[in-house]
């Protein structure tokens, strides 16, 4: 309930208009809450086969649909090298890509 | 649209308007601060004021449903001497002939809220002179009314709705009829940026407007942008700021370096991607959240206040506990440097203060809720130095109808009600304009609800002319005139 109250999920007797929302506790829910640890969890797991730079691959595969750009897999493939591509370092990228823009919205 | 040589259509109807004729007209009025320049050679708000301010901060206080003003801040005896009276058996019949009840624009016909009531209800509590200035205030408000000489209380306020849609209205100025448009505090928050970089600048708290009355409309940044939204606290300090705490890889120097990747990776996109006003907002609110983290917790936890600050502020129970949290808050919030604190009083639905029927319970009730809590922060504010750079604001989106409403309520009435301010160099211990003596319609200096915006414009040091965004032409009604009156 206090992640949906954060989206601003609808008062279900309202049918009023409503406006979007973007509010920093709804990046706190989205990188703190123990369902998106779950969830980079499971994407760790799934794809822990990988070497680091496929890894990146597939995780912006699997999250995003698309391919990261040569930058994007720089700026990931250093963060992983910075903790000797440890699992903990995986997760927290699989929980930055849960939190990527392309992610969280529609375009 | 990137070609630089094809004018965006906004840019190109905007040039349309402001040719080459007005050319001489329009350096003029930008001199004046009157307009801005063309949007060629626009730039957004650099945060500095244009003039030197009188106020730092602005506390907002917004009592939801509609303040009765005869029974709080424009007592009225003529009601008490002809209660029961229909208005046309008074001697002051001539009210209903007035041109605001006939050019009154009925936006829902038959509405039931925009009636008039002209069977005349006597006052449902006394009222004294209070303070040096002797201001009559009515006996619901014993603290308040001990701050007296520092309010300045503007008795001639008028809106346009009849129903608490006037709720939003009261903060961006216009209709619900004519759209959604950024609020008081968006405006100020795009005009002067930030104080505290680890502190949202324009925060929200106590009980939210219904989406009936505008909801999110009431705080939000609108065209200006959602970085621009009032930001919402909550004051539980068992549990501050939800999800504060990472579910896993708290502290550790992987979740640090992992905030400031997604970051550098959202950025990225931005540069795609830079008319995108959601993605800018939620690469601000992302920065801004991970450094709430620590700053909020600390804000909201009151520990640290003095037994005898609790006191002031009646957050030890009873029923001023909740809304006194919200003042104390308040006050942590602008000794901090945060810019613009709104504070609700009984939204949801119409509002709390929705007095149809049982006024005498109904608003007894709500002013004990808040009557303590606003005298303490006004006091506590005021021994602590801050009262001279804090701006206090006191309103409601309408007042009450002088006739009864059933046997014992008032209907909406938005053709006279009051607001007040203090501190933030307002002239305490002043009445400004005046209702009829029914307290029907404001008579004397008049002033529409962004007449109370510019006010807290000009006391931050913002024309708020010159903010105005291209493509978004405001109307003179839209930033009102300063209430030079009240200003010391």
């Amino acid at each position: 309930m206090t992640f949906l109250s954060l989206f601003d999920g609808a008062k279900v007797n309202e049918c009023y208009e409503r406006k979007p929302t973007v509010s920093p506790q709804q990046a706190l829910a989205m990188f703190n809450s123990p369902i998106a640890s779950k969830q980079a969890q499971k994407l760790t797991e799934a794809h822990a086969s990988l070497k680091s730079g496929d890894f990146v691959e597939t995780l912006f595969q699997h999250v995003l649909c698309r391919e990261p750009s040569r930058r994007e897999i720089a700026e990931c493939n250093q963060f992983l090298s910075e903790f000797d591509d440890s699992a903990n370092a995986r997760r927290q990228l699989a929980l930055v890509v849960l939190n990527h823009n392309d992610f969280v919205t529609i375009r | 649209m990137n070609d630089q040589t094809i004018k965006p259509r906004r840019q190109f109807m905007s040039d349309l308007g402001t040719g080459f004729g007005s050319l001489a007209l329009g350096a003029m009025l930008q001199q004046d601060g009157i307009t801005r320049a063309d949007s060629g050679s626009w730039t957004p708000p650099d945060g500095v004021a244009h003039f030197a301010p009188k106020a730092k901060s602005v506390i907002w206080l917004f009592m939801a449903g509609g303040v009765s003003q005869v029974e709080t801040f424009d007592p009225k005896p003529e009601l008490n001497k002809h209660g029961g009276k229909t208005i046309p058996d008074t001697p002051f019949s001539s009210v209903l002939d007035s041109p605001y009840i006939k050019n009154r624009i009925e936006l829902v016909k038959g509405d039931a809220n925009g009636k008039i009531y002209d069977k005349l209800y006597p006052l449902q509590v006394g009222y004294r002179k209070r303070g040096e200035s002797g201001i009559e205030i009515s006996d619901w408000f014993p603290h308040v009314s001990e701050c007296v000489d520092d309010l300045a209380i503007v008795r001639s306020m008028w809106t346009t709705a009849s129903n608490h849609d006037a709720q939003l209205q009261f903060h961006t100025g216009r209709n619900r009829f004519d759209g959604f448009f950024p609020t008081i505090g968006a405006w100020v928050h795009y005009g002067l940026g930030s104080l505290n970089d680890n502190l949202p600048q324009f925060i929200v708290m106590g009980n939210k407007i219904g989406d009936c009355c505008g909801g999110k409309g009431a705080e939000g940044g609108d065209y200006l942008g959602p970085q621009h939204d009032g930001v919402t606290l909550s004051v539980d300090p068992k549990n501050p700021l939800p999800f504060a705490i990472p579910a896993d890889g708290a502290g550790s120097l992987e979740r640090l370096k992992a905030q400031q990747l997604l970051g550098r990776l959202n950025q990225l996109t931005a540069t795609e991607f830079p008319d995108d006003a959601q993605l800018a907002a939620r690469i601000k609110s992302y920065e801004l959240a991970f450094r709430m983290q620590t700053a909020v917790p600390d804000v909201v936890n009151s520990a640290d206040e003095t037994a005898a600050t609790h006191q002031l502020y009646g957050t030890t129970g009873g029923p001023t506990k909740s809304f006194g949290q919200l003042c104390l808050t308040a006050r942590r919030l602008v000794e901090r440097g945060v810019r613009f604190v709104q504070i609700y009083h009984g939204g949801g639905g119409a509002g709390a203060w929705d007095a149809h029927s049982n006024l005498h319970t109904n608003h007894s009730k709500n002013c004990e809720q808040v009557d303590q809590p606003i005298a303490g922060l006004l006091k506590d504010l005021k021994q602590r130095g801050l009262l001279d750079e804090t701006l206090v604001v006191w309103g409601s989106e309408f007042g009450r109808t002088p006739g009864g409403q059933g046997s014992n309520g008032r209907g909406h009435h938005n053709f006279g009600f009051s607001v007040w301010m203090a501190g933030g160099g307002i002239k305490g211990g002043t009445v400004h304009g005046a209702t009829d003596e029914l307290g029907f319609h404001a008579v004397e200096d008049r002033h529409y609800v962004t007449d109370i915006h510019a006010t807290v414009m000009k006391q931050l040091g913002l024309h708020p002319q010159r903010l105005e965004v291209p493509g978004r032409k405001r109307l003179e009604i839209d930033f009102g005139h300063p209430i030079n009156e009240i200003i010391a």
